[in-house]
């Protein structure tokens, strides 16, 4: 190479690389937009080249932009490229950048990976009959608060819908807060739990799927069970008080009744069909 | 020294070229024989293919390869598009849980969408939503909020399209034809130049899939007879010919209206094609020009990926989705991501009963709107390629494949043919995929298959005759033409240590 040359094709390199750079400074990159936030616009800041933009739902969001939250307990939530991105003022500034681009390469990878894996093309995914019909819920847990009776005890607890794996966790609040138990359910919608220890006090159990889906119940731990209309040890006896215990109130006994019936069920079928009446959620009708 | 025997095989290709297609050593006429043979036989069957009636493995194999390629190029940005981007106002499930789960969309809740999207200045806004029942105090709301629409003016304005509830004649022998519901709004439709009705209806294919889409809806209403566009051609007509699309196109389908209750019926004296520059739009476009040739698709987080498509010296995704419940959220709002853009209002959410199977998985009907539209706006119709282009990769294949049946045993030809096949035409398809044109590998690994059959019968059959020419021999001759059969067996032997023995029977021990 002569020494012009050994000038010039650096000088050309330096060029390119500079063109390149202008170019890519005038490519205005949309990538998603401002999905929600809380308090006041002036509570957080977007810069883009250094200058403020207003803060507004749905404000287009472009490649560089400096995002943060300024005002402390706010939020601002922006969606990405599909995916939601939370940013608090714990949260360091945010520099939005070019998302994965689609190419055919990626496509077919993962097209040769769900073929090898068996896996998870368009064809498997579920057919949503109703959101109504596999929602996780626990009717037989009642609204809440729920009340029960204190002592050293083994819970019956029973929901339905949602997806499997299951997480079941009660944990104590008041006086002293700590987890009590947490469980996991594979592939069935209950669960008895080991004798755990209830005192007096508030307490919190949940119920989370794989899915996302979650119902939390706050419980209150009470020393005694209220003096029913009934007394007596016979399973005819214990329905009755049962049946009597969760039509009280507003139906905060419901999981101590069922917790009542739940035993008695397998052997004596009205106990049984009061506790399926819990369980999808039937009020029991004891007054007239 | 362990390169001579290379080096020879070079010298000896050099020195006789032919032996790159026949190999060395073996019986040429044999081979060009049996090439001719296989060449006229998979003309013949290609041809018989394409001339028979599609139905069946072959159409099978046809959606499943289009399949494929849709899933395949999902995602990709485009080079240029010459449409809008979409964005979709959903009624999701977080949206719809926070609505109160209604049983219908709250239509003062829809006019405040319809009333966002047309004053951030949308270029069309479609409702995919049912307004043939009425639904209370609401109504008010949303007549007031379309009349306002309605009456804007100027090349800037938005058009509206909403969706026309359809349903099947009733008693069902009473006509062949649908009837559009009537609805509080017809008389304000009716008025208005911005405000129109589509039929939102799809094809659902054989596999419950939904690929292609509809032109429009001929309708027969209390004996008068009419037609509907469909969604995704009205709107792709007004972005592509914002001044003069929406007349154009209810010009053509005049002519499409059906006879029904004895009104008559204009003659057909215009093309139902309608021309935007290189684009065409064939309203009775057949099975392949109406396929939805899907960019994007959907998961239960929200869309999936998105191309990026240049929109005003910017680059913005293809598709964005927002929640519709935001629009009311009580804070300030940038309209700036509906300007100019097609804005659809639908549902998302499992109540709505609107998620249907699309070779992408499962979309919701206004995610498959969407898709129809980018198709129709950057593609217009798919189209086969050009019958020359067909018919020489038909011939290459055809002669790729004749000469490798004429090469090898056919067991191995039979296993190599659809491989080779799918390898030389992918490229191929996929470089005229993203030009809008279907270049079917489906019937060419179809013809080679049947072609492979074909060949390994008659090889058989070949065999059999042999044997039994053989057996006649044997029994004509006597004890005594042991030698004759050593010498039969023998040269059996030789020729089927042949390279290149085509017509070798497999298993003949």
């Amino acid at each position: 190479m002569t020494g012009r040359g050994r000038v010039c094709a650096p000088l050309f390199i330096l060029g390119g690389l500079l063109l390149a750079a202008l170019g890519h400074a005038g490519d205005v990159r949309e990538v998603g937009f401002v999905e929600r936030f809380s308090g006041e616009p002036g509570d957080h800041r977007i810069l883009r080249g250094g200058q403020a933009i207003p803060v507004a739902v749905f404000a287009p969001l472009e490649v560089g932009d400096r995002i943060s939250v300024r005002a402390p307990g706010e939020q601002l939530a922006l969606r990405v490229g599909g995916r939601l991105i939370e940013l608090t003022t714990e949260s360091e500034e945010r520099v939005l950048a070019e998302g994965p681009e689609g190419t055919l390469t990626t496509n077919l990878a993962v097209w040769v990976g769900e073929w090898i894996s068996g896996g998870s093309g368009p064809d498997a995914t579920r057919i949503a009959l109703s959101t109504r019909s596999v929602a996780l819920a626990a009717p037989s847990w009642g609204e809440g608060p729920a009340l029960l009776v204190a002592g050293t005890r083994s819970l019956r607890l029973v929901w339905r819908g949602g997806h499997p794996p299951y997480a079941v966790e009660l944990q104590r609040l008041e006086p002293r807060g700590g987890r009590v138990g947490a469980w996991s359910v594979e592939d069935d919608a209950q669960l008895v739990t080991p004798g755990v220890e209830l005192l007096e006090g508030l307490y919190r159990l949940s119920l989370r799927d794989a899915a996302g889906g979650d119902v939390t119940l706050p419980l209150r731990v009470v020393g005694a069970l209220p003096k029913g209309p009934v007394d007596g040890d016979q399973p005819l006896d214990r329905t009755l008080f049962a049946a009597w215990l969760a039509d009280r109130g507003a139906g905060e006994w419901r999981l101590e009744a069922y917790q009542r019936l739940a035993p008695l069920r397998e052997s004596y079928p009205p106990a049984a069909l009061l506790a399926d009446a819990l369980e999808s959620g039937v009020s029991i009708p004891t007054r007239p | 020294m362990q390169k001579l025997p290379v080096l020879r095989t070079l010298l000896q290709w050099v020195s006789d070229p032919a032996s790159l297609v026949y190999g060395r050593g073996v019986d040429r006429s044999r081979i060009r024989r049996d090439f001719l043979l296989n060449f006229l036989l998979g003309s013949t069957l290609a041809l018989a293919i394409h001339l028979a009636p599609k139905s069946g493995w072959v159409v099978t194999q046809q959606e499943q390869a289009t399949d494929w390629m849709l899933r395949i190029n999902q995602g990709i940005d485009p080079e240029s598009y010459r449409g809008v981007p979409l964005v979709l106002l959903e009624i999701g499930e977080a949206t719809h849980r926070t609505w109160g789960e209604p049983l219908h969309v709250p239509r003062e809740r829809l006019a405040a969408l319809i009333r966002f999207a047309v004053g951030g200045g949308a270029r069309s806004v479609v409702v995919d939503v049912d307004l043939s029942r009425p639904a209370g105090q609401g109504d008010r709301e949303l007549e007031a909020v379309l009349r306002s629409a309605g009456e804007q003016g100027g090349p800037g304005a938005a058009d509206i399209v909403l969706a026309r509830g359809l349903r099947e004649p009733w008693p069902r022998a009473e006509g062949a034809w649908l009837e559009e519901r009537a609805s509080f709004l017809d008389e304000l439709v009716a008025a208005s130049p911005r405000l129109h009705w589509a039929s939102p209806l799809f094809v659902r294919e054989r596999d419950l899939r939904i690929r292609r889409f509809r032109s429009f809806e001929p309708t027969c209403t209390d004996g008068v007879p009419g037609v509907l566009p469909s969604i995704q051609v009205l709107v792709a007509v007004q972005v592509l010919d914002p001044m003069d699309g929406t007349r154009r196109l209810n010009e053509a389908l005049r002519h499409e209206r059906p006879g029904c209750g004895g009104a008559s019926v204009p003659p057909a004296t215009t093309s139902p094609s309608l021309r935007f520059g290189d684009l065409v739009i064939d309203l009775r476009g057949d099975g392949l020009a109406n396929l939805i040739l899907y960019a994007f698709g959907w998961s239960e987080s929200g869309p999936t990926a998105s191309p990026r498509v240049g929109f005003r010296e910017r680059q913005v995704p293809l598709f964005t989705a927002v929640p519709a419940e935001l629009v009311e959220s009580g804070q300030p709002l940038d309209p700036s991501l509906v300007e100019g853009r097609i804005v659809i209002i639908g549902a998302s959410h499992a109540d709505a009963r609107d998620l249907h199977h699309t070779p992408l998985g499962e979309l919701p009907g206004p995610v498959i709107l969407a898709n129809a539209t980018y198709s129709l706006l950057q593609y217009g119709n798919l189209r086969p390629p050009p019958t020359r282009l067909l018919l020489g990769a038909q011939l290459v294949l055809i002669a790729v494949v004749s000469l490798v049946f004429a090469r090898i045993a056919s067991v191995w030809a039979t296993l190599a043919a659809a491989p080779l096949v799918i390898i030389m035409l992918l490229p191929l398809s996929f470089l005229l995929f993203r030009q809008g044109v279907w270049l079917d590998f489906a019937i060419p690994v179809f013809a080679v298959q049947l072609q492979a059959a074909v060949k390994k019968y008659s090889d058989q059959l070949s065999t059999l005759r042999e044997r039994l020419r053989n057996l006649r021999g044997r029994i004509g001759s006597g004890p005594d033409s042991g030698d004759g059969d050593e010498s039969e067996e023998s040269n059996e032997s030789n020729e089927s240590n042949e390279p290149g023995r085509a017509s070798k029977p497999e298993g003949d021990a």
